[in-house]
């Protein structure tokens, strides 16, 4: 379960500039499921998905993780929590060009310390699920907009996260890519991991395997869905 | 006042280290005042972010007051050869009335902003910021402390001027005058020589015992905080003529020159390093049941105590050697 309260988050705060990203926030995330953040382009959604993976800090408000309040965190303590419970998938992917499909996918683990040969199994296995293993020594700019997509997560798959985060994924997918990745979601919701996606792509939200669509604009929560 | 390098660079970096502290103090304040670890407050998380900046500061101006304390007195020891009279920093210091309560005052510092790095270091293990209210607590007792240290040292250099003829350490540091080191001096040698042994072996033990079983560090850490005064005053009394070989020099100062091989800086380093991490010990003995420290306080602990028995040990080997081995036979 992640609970939000009250989350504010605020851009260049006292400056001409600055901008409210969002309004006092508060909602409930159910673990295991499938929820979908919905909405316009500025609504606040990667924002908010920001701050629930621990990439940015709220200027006010709090999150609590599993019973664990997390936002007041040192850095050096959220670290390990953004690295061991969250799995990110980027719009733009985000892959590291100039190194192998392999190595980034093997990159976020680094820091955990385990065995190099114990890693690149793992790595080695995820890109055996996603039909990505003849890729394993080619360079990621070689890639094809499907490949890069399922190297980005088994990239977020390789700390074996319980929450998988997840930002417009089929912003740069034709139908039949964006589906595939919806039948991958399902598979990892079989799984038991908790999955939150923000899109306004009517495959996604309109897909039977999302139990939760939460509806936002201009930063704050219209329709909080279903739970 | 001596355009020397290393009054330059003492005087800027006490005006560096005055403006740091009081910058971090004026947050620190702050945090006292309006810290509320269970508040999801816009003012709470402003200070949650803010502290790591003032953290960093202090830390840095902490370090930088351990080094300006050693600065100081290789500063003072170089100065001497300007004063008539003056045969090491004891001549310099005596120049004018700043200059041993400038060097008092460092050392209090010294101990302050090393007790606060550990607390910092402490603090910074804990997921919830357990130790922060006493940091910054520790914080605003010390800063009063560097801006007047800041004051003093700026007189004792402002007011330095060769006309004067100063007194030597030969007679400052002999049972013929008065004050505390001329008693110091006149303190019968057998009794200090057992204090010193007595107190250091004490030490000693506790510390293994603390290290062993978690037990006595409020006995360990005060037993440490004496001793670090009975070293002191044993090195004035009966170990530094050892060094210089001649009976009736007791000065600790001198041992700083180049004739010794600098081998007091080492000596005065083990001294404070013990003492600093001894009395560490102490200090974070009332947290240990903090639910945040329970796991990571006694390992701290035991660090801090290996190298405060490593330094106290290190000390009383060298005294020792030097006893033992020196020309001077007495």
């Amino acid at each position: 379960m992640i609970e939000l309260q009250n989350i504010r988050k605020v851009f260049n705060e006292g400056l001409s500039s600055e901008y409210i990203a969002l309004h006092d926030l508060t909602l409930a995330i159910a673990a295991h499921q499938v929820t979908v953040l919905k909405g316009p382009s500025g609504s606040g959604k990667t924002t908010l998905l920001s701050i629930l993976g621990c990439m940015a800090r709220p200027t006010a408000g709090r999150i609590v993780l599993a019973g664990r309040e997390i936002t007041s965190l040192p850095e050096r303590f959220l670290t390990d929590i953004r690295r061991q419970t969250f799995g990110f998938i980027f719009q733009h992917y985000n892959l590291l060009k100039g190194i192998s499909v392999i190595e980034n996918v093997m990159l976020p683990a680094y820091p955990q310390g385990e065995p190099f040969s114990l890693l690149k199994k793992q790595a080695a296995d995820l890109l055996k699920l996603f039909n990505l293993t003849h890729k394993a020594a080619a360079k990621v700019e070689w890639l094809s907009g499907g490949e890069a997509q399922r190297t980005a997560i088994a990239r977020a798959l390789v700390n074996q996260p319980e929450v998988i985060i997840a930002d417009e994924p089929t912003a740069h997918l034709d139908t039949r890519l964006s589906r595939e990745f919806m039948d991958i979601m399902r598979d990892f919701k079989a799984q038991g991991k908790t999955i939150l996606i923000a899109s306004h792509d009517p495959i996604v939200h309109e897909s039977e395997v999302v139990d939760r669509v939460v509806q936002m604009r201009d930063g704050r929560i219209i329709d909080a869905g279903v739970i | 006042m001596f355009f020397n390098p290393g009054i330059i660079a003492l005087f800027i970096s006490s005006l560096l280290i005055s403006g740091m502290v009081l910058y971090a103090s004026f947050y620190g304040a702050l945090i006292l005042r309006y810290w509320d670890i269970k508040s999801g407050s816009e003012t709470q998380l402003n200070l949650e972010r803010r502290t790591y900046l003032i953290s960093t500061i202090i830390s840095y101006a902490c370090v930088f007051q351990l080094c300006s304390f050693f600065l100081f007195i290789y500063t003072a020891d170089t100065l001497h050869p300007f004063f008539t009279g003056a045969m090491c920093a004891v001549g310099s210091l005596n120049v004018n009335k700043w200059g041993f309560p400038t060097v008092i005052l460092k050392t209090i510092t010294f101990l302050l902003a090393g007790l606060w790095l550990i607390i910092n270091f402490t603090d910074n293990r804990g997921f919830d910021y357990p130790l922060i209210k006493v940091k910054y607590l520790l914080l605003l007792i010390i800063t009063p402390l560097i801006l007047a240290e800041t004051i003093m040292q700026s007189n004792y250099f402002l007011g330095l001027n060769p006309e004067v003829i100063t007194s030597c350490c030969g007679s400052l540091f002999t049972a013929d005058t008065k004050g505390v080191a001329s008693e110091i001096v006149s303190l019968p040698r057998s009794v200090m020589e057992i204090a010193f042994y007595g107190t250091m072996m004490g030490a000693l033990v506790l510390g293994a015992v603390f290290y062993r079983t978690g037990k006595m560090g409020y006995g360990f850490s005060a037993a440490i905080s004496v001793t670090f005064l009975i070293s002191i005053a044993s090195f004035i009394s009966f170990i530094s003529i050892y060094f210089y070989e001649l009976p009736t020099h007791h000065c600790p100062f001198c041992i700083l020159q180049k004739e010794y091989g600098y081998i007091g800086y080492f000596l005065y380093l083990l001294l404070l390093a013990g003492g600093l991490t001894g009395m560490g010990v102490g200090l974070l003995m009332p947290f240990r049941q903090m639910p945040s420290l329970k796991e990571t306080l006694p390992a701290i602990q035991k660090h801090l105590t290996l190298i405060s028995v490593i330094c106290y040990l290190s000390f009383t080997a060298i005294a020792t050697f030097q006893i033992i081995f020196s020309n001077l036979k007495m």
